[in-house]
């Protein structure tokens, strides 16, 4: 008798806990301040990089700054060339990281490499690739399930202490992941532009600029223009306190390579003196990024 | 698969429906569970599948011919030998090959690396807890502590049962057996609780433990360059809890999943950080593993029956393979050396033993440090931060971050304070409907970044 009782408790309880589990989800989720950046939208976001199909004209390739940057449906529209963003954080130029990126590319009609250089994509710690390597690392099935569902379920987003003491103090990173084409809308509230001034101080005192890794570099685009690709090379523009000091710690590297780079003949595409805003001093906001993609839109257009 | 992902969660709710459909019908059962079970462990790869099938094969038939009384000495020796040398060829192969190179170096060159399979380079998940409880089985059933399985399928379901799979608790025949070979009916009652159990665990591994990682892998990633004296205690205080929080959620989703199959697993954590002794914190620790350890090689040995200075081995013998069976490595081995040097010194205290208690948890903080390093290097120079009393680094970030927060939050919760609290215990329906719904909540808005259960590398 009292097992009977104690089964119809349990029963009750069970009910009580179905009945309460989406009242409190939805309560939590009324409560908690709204995400600007979907930890489960980012996870999506480079599945979808990995498993993008061979289908693209152009394919973009670099760092973070490539993927902040440049937005295929902006550079579509102008030039009619089907884009897509391959840009990886903290992302070297190797040759295995510029060859996993061309896979993208249909394997007819034209094939163009948009390829972003900065000092950073030359060092060590960048060559390694070791965001790009830890996504390719995921099983054949989380990439699936990221790819497919992260994107639908994205109402159950974790959320992070620091998210809720950010809406407390009125501060933002907002990430917008256009999850089919590869780009990242950013920005930062309030914007700073010199806030990653001290941690690439820190990384030009650390890593040393590869000499080798940059004839390899040439190399490789040297390889890939005779099979046919159209290679595009351009630095995407960032906060001008932190161009300043990249191109004084690294002797003027990029400025160096860029000038080679037009003497041998490739195209070498320079961004306008538009007033160009950075976030966090080394990523365009998402308003300049629309400029920027425009602008490169048009000149791949004039390429044709 | 992981208890924390999506495909686990459609593949409990199919296992669940299935057993439903199945009833008590046990022979049904055995096959369902063990169907079930390979395909949980082959999801993650299916050839070690052959493994586990292979072993589990061998103890069985081991365990039919000691049950008959024929050559029982023999087939001990045979499950014996082939559970420890898998293990040992997959878990401490490649380790001794590079450790035997290393020191020949220099004298003479030798080549055991290159000599070592490739395949057992893959470290198979579970197979140290999946060997143990297989190797129990032989070890009881030769003690008559057992009695055999009534068929393959029978031991079969014993051993692949999913939910200890990979990651313990380490289950003896003996328990197991009895209870998969009657009819079982789950009430609603052992249902729920079994479902609390599960979700507890959940909450404990993703938010609790799966938050405090971030703090603790980013110092121990970082080469814990910049950091100061007191950021490196607040890291060792997160992984203290991290890997409790950690282990004993795995363990409370898979006593929660036997429950609510109707099956009883043993408590495998008990409040350990409570310990008022070194002794009193391994009968509160991975509970399974020690109580293992100690009845088939603790007592084996002598236990303290043969004299004090024999026990003093017995004991240090036992605390170095429990280090050792935690994985290839000197850290590992330093770990259980420190754990042995913890209770002998327990031992040998007289008069000053009552004040033990104070120094239980920060010793206990301080081995861990061996235990979460990757090598010895990384270890020391974390004890030199530790020990360095250099306070000007990088505290005020940490003390104001996610993981600190969750740190205070993981104290409270294993707080008896907070485990007595009355609300817990409350029988009004809405209450307790209200409570776990907040539970569920929680660990789904609070979850940390998504991590691999720490044991599921042993």
């Amino acid at each position: 008798m009292a097992e009977m009782k104690s089964d119809w408790q349990a029963k009750k309880q069970l009910i009580a806990i179905l009945i309460m589990t989406p009242i409190m989800l939805i309560l939590f989720k009324l409560i908690l301040p709204k995400l600007t950046s979907s930890p489960m939208m980012r996870d999506a976001f480079w599945a979808n990089k990995v498993l993008a199909e061979p289908i693209y004209d152009a394919v973009f390739i670099g760092d973070s700054r490539v993927y902040r940057g440049l937005d295929p449906d902006v550079i579509q529209k102008q030039s009619g060339l089907k884009c897509f963003n391959y840009g990886f954080s903290g992302a070297g130029l190797s040759g295995e990281f510029i060859d996993s990126a061309i896979l993208k590319l249909k394997g007819n009609g034209r094939k163009v490499c948009v390829i972003g250089v900065t000092a950073n994509s030359f060092m060590n710690i960048s060559l390694k690739n070791e965001h790009l390597h830890s996504v390719l690392n995921w099983s054949k099935s989380d990439l699936l399930i990221k790819a497919k569902l992260y994107s639908k379920l994205n109402f159950f987003d974790p959320i992070h202490l620091s998210d809720v003491f950010n809406a407390i103090r009125k501060q933002a990173y907002i990430e917008n992941y256009h999850i089919h084409n590869g780009f990242a809308a950013s920005d930062k509230i309030p914007f700073d532009e010199f806030a990653a001034i001290d941690n690439y101080k820190k990384l030009f005192e650390q890593e040393k600029l590869k000499k080798e890794e940059l004839y390899s570099f040439k190399a490789k685009i040297k390889d890939l223009s005779n099979q046919g690709y159209i290679v595009v090379i351009l630095r995407v523009p960032f906060g001008k306190a932190l161009v300043e000091l990249e191109d004084k710690m690294s002797n003027d590297f990029v400025v160096k390579l860029l000038y080679d780079l037009g003497k041998e003949g490739y195209y070498v595409f320079k961004p306008s003196t538009y007033n160009w805003r950075s976030y966090d001093g080394s990523h365009l906001s998402s308003e300049s990024a629309k400029q920027l993609s425009l602008e490169l839109g048009n000149y791949l257009n004039a390429l044709k | 698969m992981i208890f924390n992902s999506i495909p686990f969660l459609v593949f409990i709710l199919c296992f669940f429906l299935g057993k439903k459909v199945i009833g008590s019908n046990i022979k049904l059962n055995w096959i369902w569970i063990t169907a079930m079970s390979f395909f949980f462990y082959g999801w993650w790869d299916w050839r070690f599948l052959f493994l586990l099938v292979g072993t589990g094969t061998i103890d069985y038939f081991c365990g039919l011919k000691i049950a008959e009384g024929k050559a029982k000495k023999f087939f001990l020796y045979v499950s014996v030998i082939s559970n420890i040398g898998s293990l040992a060829l997959f878990k401490y192969g490649l380790w001794l090959a590079r450790s035997l190179d290393q020191c020949f170096d220099g004298i003479i060159k030798t080549h055991f690396e290159d000599s070592i399979p490739a395949f057992t380079y893959i470290l198979p998940v579970g197979i140290s807890f999946y060997t143990f409880n297989s190797l129990s089985y032989a070890l009881d059933l030769y003690k008559g502590k057992a009695k055999k399985a009534e068929s393959w399928l029978h031991f079969m379901a014993f051993i692949s049962f999913f939910p200890h799979l990979v990651a313990g608790p380490i289950i003896r025949a003996r328990d197991i057996l009895g209870q998969l070979n009657k009819k079982i009916l789950v009430s609603e009652t052992l249902w729920l609780n079994g479902l609390k159990t599960c979700l507890s665990g959940f909450f404990m591994k993703m938010v609790l433990a799966d938050n405090l990682a971030s703090l603790v892998n980013h110092h121990f990633t970082a080469k814990s360059a910049g950091a100061d004296t007191l950021t490196w205690w607040l890291v060792m205080l997160a992984f203290t809890m991290q890997i409790y929080f950690d282990f004993n959620g795995y363990s409370s989703i898979a006593r929660g999943i036997a429950k609510m199959c109707g099956i009883h697993f043993k408590l495998n954590f008990n409040h350990p950080y409570r310990a008022i002794g070194f002794g009193d914190f391994w009968s509160r620790w991975h509970i399974s593993l020690s109580t293992f350890f100690r009845d088939y090689v603790y007592i084996p040995l002598g236990g303290n029956r043969k004299g004090k200075w024999r026990t003093e081995l017995n004991r240090w013998i036992t605390m170095l393979l429990s280090g050792l069976w935690h994985g290839a490595g000197l850290t590992f081995i330093l770990w259980g050396a420190l754990h042995a040097a913890f209770l002998s010194l327990e031992n040998h205290l007289g008069f000053a033993k009552k004040y033990i208690k104070y120094f239980v948890f920060p010793l206990v903080l301080l081995a861990w440090v061996l235990f979460r390093s990757t090598d010895t290097d990384q270890a020391f120079d974390v004890y030199r931060h530790l020990f360095s009393f250099k306070f000007e680094g990088s505290i005020k970030e940490v003390l104001f971050s996610n993981g600190a927060v969750w740190l205070v939050f993981s104290f409270i919760y294993d707080s008896k304070w907070y485990n007595n609290l009355k609300l817990w215990r409350t029988k009004k329906v809405w209450i307790q409907g209200l409570i776990w719904a907040g539970v569920i909540a929680m660990t789904i808005y609070f979850r940390g970044p998504e991590q691999q259960f720490i044991y599921f590398q042993f």
